[in-house]
């Protein structure tokens, strides 16, 4: 599931065509599709965040480009249902953008209070631009 | 993800079917790697020793996105699990069929010894179904045969010459076993 911020905007389908490329997203997208079937997340692809940042978790994988790409979300109400709250990349230990886990702690709050919605993933509709950020 | 969903991503533009390719390798790859090993209960260590690798090297290939997987590590690799690796052009219907059923909880493939059994004990009937499912023929074997006699007895359905095919493929097969 997709985070949408209470303006109803998908905030992880607009990083996705915003930041990253056609490959990327394409990786992106593989990514969900094969964690979708797995039973168990964990390392490698996916890491339990901890202190301010618990209830979360983060989806992990390399750009095309050889950015580590982040992807910050939470368990939703229902049974495997998972919500990916923001993408981010990630070099070091900085993400960017440098607040991402605050941003993803304050939709989350938008979620408590119904504020934020969530929606079906959903893959960009925009066409082929072949370059883009990583 | 549905079928669908890739399917419009598809027919966007070449570029975005390229980078759907590239993503099976770059990304779906990894998860195969560490399924296999798993499935051997083979630690990075172990599995680093078989292949003739380093271990920060194999975390580094299990790793979605991270590895460089040229054909020279992945034959290593298929050499190390003792199983087949196969490299070929194929249709995208072939490869979407192949993504979308592909699951990291399922996915086993025996080593050469673990198959021999079969290979040798199986009438030529369920080698070619199998090659039928493996080549993603699978509206042909689809049509169900669920138990061992039931593929032993039952009849393949399908043209003469994906049979024919598959029975040349396997022909060789045979011979070796």
């Amino acid at each position: 599931m997709d985070y949408v911020s209470p303006a109803g905007i998908n905030q992880i389908k607009k990083w996705s065509k915003k930041s990253l490329t056609v490959q990327s997203r394409s990786d992106f997208e593989t990514m969900l599709a094969i964690l979708a079937k797995q039973k168990q997340w964990g390392n490698p692809d996916f890491k339990i965040l901890s202190g301010k940042n618990s209830g979360m978790g983060e989806i992990r994988f390399k750009s095309a480009q050889g950015t580590p790409i982040r992807v910050v979300g939470m368990k939703g109400e229902t049974g495997g249902q998972y919500i990916l709250l923001i993408g981010c990349s990630h070099k070091g230990k900085v993400y960017d953008p440098p607040d991402a886990l605050d941003t993803a702690i304050q939709r989350k709050k938008t979620l408590a209070t119904r504020t934020g919605s969530i929606c079906e993933h959903e893959e960009d509709d925009g066409e082929a631009e072949e370059e883009q950020g990583a | 993800m549905s079928t669908k969903k890739t399917m419009e991503r598809l027919k966007k533009s070449k570029a975005h079917r390229a980078a759907f390719v590239a993503s099976q390798i770059n990304i779906g790859l990894p998860f195969q790697i560490r399924s296999l090993r798993k499935q051997r209960e083979w630690d990075q260590k172990r599995f680093a020793d078989e292949a003739g690798m380093l271990q920060p090297r194999i975390s580094a290939m299990e790793k979605p996105g991270h590895g460089s997987l040229t054909l020279e590590t992945l034959k290593r690799l298929a050499a190390a699990f003792d199983v087949a690796l196969i490299v070929r052009f194929a249709p995208f219907s072939e490869l979407l069929r192949w993504s979308d059923k592909f699951s990291p909880d399922d996915f086993s493939i025996l080593g050469f010894e673990g198959e021999l059994e079969t290979l040798e004990a199986a009438p030529d009937n369920v080698l070619v179904l199998n090659y039928l499912q493996t080549v993603g023929n699978v509206g042909m074997a689809e049509e169900t045969k669920t138990t061992k006699t039931d593929y032993i007895e039952g009849t393949i359905s399908g043209s003469a010459s994906s049979i024919a095919e598959a029975t040349n493929v396997i022909s060789p097969i045979r011979q070796v076993a």
